[in-house]
């Protein structure tokens, strides 16, 4: 088992999947048809020109605003479930608290399967799923992102915890730590800065992600980009991408300003 | 010399120990004892076996063959934790100290042998034992960086506080695996004293590795030269002689150039 997921991570196999899949899509497009649509070359000129009128009537930036809270709220509430979901799994996908030998093996693979599973399985289609089983409330939308999030941080830490220089773990050990204690003061003050930087990383995609589930009706920047959208209001939609831009910016100076108090 | 603190006899008895790595034998089967408060010198070229030795002292590896019995008990066979971290504690050459937890925490992580998981947890937040702490630090000669983050600490004296660490672990053998490789003659003699002068007053055992001959012949009571695996010799530090030290070194070809002159 383990010699199988190396094969499927091993580099040359990946990008022999990527090529193939490739030339696959190249033999399969319509050549004799123009790849550009032409008669979107005036609508097109209309989303440029509206990129530099956007709508900032007062009423409309207070609609931006609110869909923009929402939007935060998502991302936060699915984080929040991510980070202990990623967390718990995550340490036993490691396998640093047990033993080595068969047991351990098959407890890491059937995990990182498992974590594999969940976030194999994209936000979008899961949140379709919860409000297919709780209709349209917020939850759907929370837990949609919290699952493939959780997946996806209980992969990468795994690895940053298997990843920390041995050697401090090793001297822990020899002043008879247990391994919970060296998980304790080694690993985790060894891993906390990576960590924290992948999970802001992650907040970021959240947000973006947040967005996108407004399409499915979940309400927040999507629902209304969607609802100028339809509209053909492209100054609207400018101004709720401008919002969106801007909250990813702030996430930003914000992740790197507590990376910078941390490190230092 | 003979009486310790605790025990009587030995603290060490090495029955035939060996050890293979796939392509070396790290260590040919080897048998000594080290009495209790003796000053061991490990000495010998690059590849000798010096850490081999010091690590199954230290019960990080096990023998292939042979056992190493400490205190009348087999290493083997003991438990970690609270028992072995009272017999034994090691410091190396890299410090090996968790750079992003403070002076303090780095050094309490001496007591995790000892503390129970839920009181090594409180202690992250609100230390525990800091008393012990604050005197280690003291006797390290840098109690004022108690507070710092350890990765702010220049390299002697993260190795302080390494010597604390191992001061609050309070082990009756210290280990040494070149404590000072990698810092410069005046702070290697400071820190070489520092780590006799712990070992004498409290009546521990020091057995280290080392490459600095004058360092050697000033602190240490006794030398072990391995060559290969084997011994080459087991002698009083006052009837190690310039010849011998360089026959240990020359024969092997040996091209580190770490041997440093004798004074």
């Amino acid at each position: 088992m383990a010699f199988s997921l190396r094969l499927l991570e091993s580099r040359r196999f990946i990008t022999l999947v990527l090529l193939g899949a490739l030339a696959w899509s190249a033999y399969n497009i319509n050549w004799s048809e123009p790849i550009v649509h032409s008669g979107g070359g005036s609508s097109l000129v209309t989303l440029v020109k509206s990129l530099f009128t956007p709508e900032l009537s007062p009423s409309f930036l207070k609609l931006a605003l609110e869909a923009t809270w929402v939007t935060i709220a998502y991302a936060v509430a699915g984080i929040s479930i991510a980070v202990p979901i990623g967390l718990s799994l995550g340490l036993v996908a490691s396998g640093v608290l047990t033993k080595p030998g068969a047991q351990r093996r098959v407890v890491m693979v059937a995990t990182r399967l498992f974590l594999a599973v969940i976030r194999s399985i994209h936000e979008l289609v899961w949140a379709l799923l919860f409000v297919a089983a709780l209709g349209l409330s917020p939850m759907a939308g929370i837990l949609a992102l919290g699952i493939t999030y959780g997946g996806i941080l209980g992969r990468i830490y795994a690895d940053i915890i298997n990843d920390v220089p041995d050697a401090p773990l090793k001297a822990l050990r020899s002043s008879g730590a247990s391994e919970w204690k060296v998980l304790l003061y080694g690993r985790l003050p060894l891993a906390l800065s990576d960590m924290l930087s992948y999970t802001f990383y992650r907040f970021e995609c959240a947000v973006r992600a947040a967005a996108v589930l407004g399409f499915v009706g979940l309400g927040g920047l999507g629902l209304e980009i969607q609802l100028s959208l339809d509209d053909l209001f492209f100054d609207e939609v400018w101004t709720l991408l401008y919002f969106l831009v801007g909250i990813i910016i702030l996430v930003d100076l914000w992740s790197s300003a507590l990376r910078k108090r941390l490190v230092s | 010399m003979n009486a310790g603190r605790n025990g009587h006899g030995p603290i060490y008895c090495l029955e035939g120990i060996s050890k293979s790595y796939p392509d070396v034998v790290a260590l040919a089967p080897l048998s000594l004892e080290i009495r209790r408060e003796e000053r061991v010198a490990i000495v010998g070229p690059s590849g000798s076996g010096k850490t081999t030795l010091l690590h199954m002292l230290g019960g990080v590896i096990q023998p292939d063959q042979g056992r190493v019995v400490i205190d009348g008990r087999n290493m083997a066979s003991m438990a970690s934790g609270r028992e072995k971290a009272g017999l034994v504690g090691m410091i190396h050459q890299q410090f090996d100290l968790v750079p992003r937890l403070s002076v303090l925490h780095n050094v309490l992580a001496g007591r995790l042998g000892y503390w129970s998981l839920w009181r090594s947890l409180i202690s992250l937040i609100s230390p525990q034992e800091r008393h012990l702490a604050t005197e280690a630090l003291r006797k390290a000669g840098i109690e004022d960086k108690i507070s710092q983050r350890t990765s702010r600490l220049s390299g002697g004296e993260q190795q302080r506080v390494a010597i604390a660490r191992l001061l609050v672990q309070d082990s009756q053998v210290i280990l040494a695996d070149e404590p000072v490789a990698s810092l410069d003659p005046t702070r290697s003699e400071d820190i070489v004293r520092l780590i006799r002068e712990i070992a004498e007053e409290s009546g521990k055992t020091l057995v280290a590795s080392l490459h600095s001959v004058p360092l050697v012949r000033a602190h240490f009571t006794r030398v072990i030269g391995l060559r290969k695996g084997t011994l080459a010799f087991d002698l009083p530090v006052t009837q190690v002689t310039d010849d011998i030290l360089t026959e240990l070194y020359d024969l092997e070809g040996n091209r580190d150039g770490v041997l440093s002159p004798a004074s």
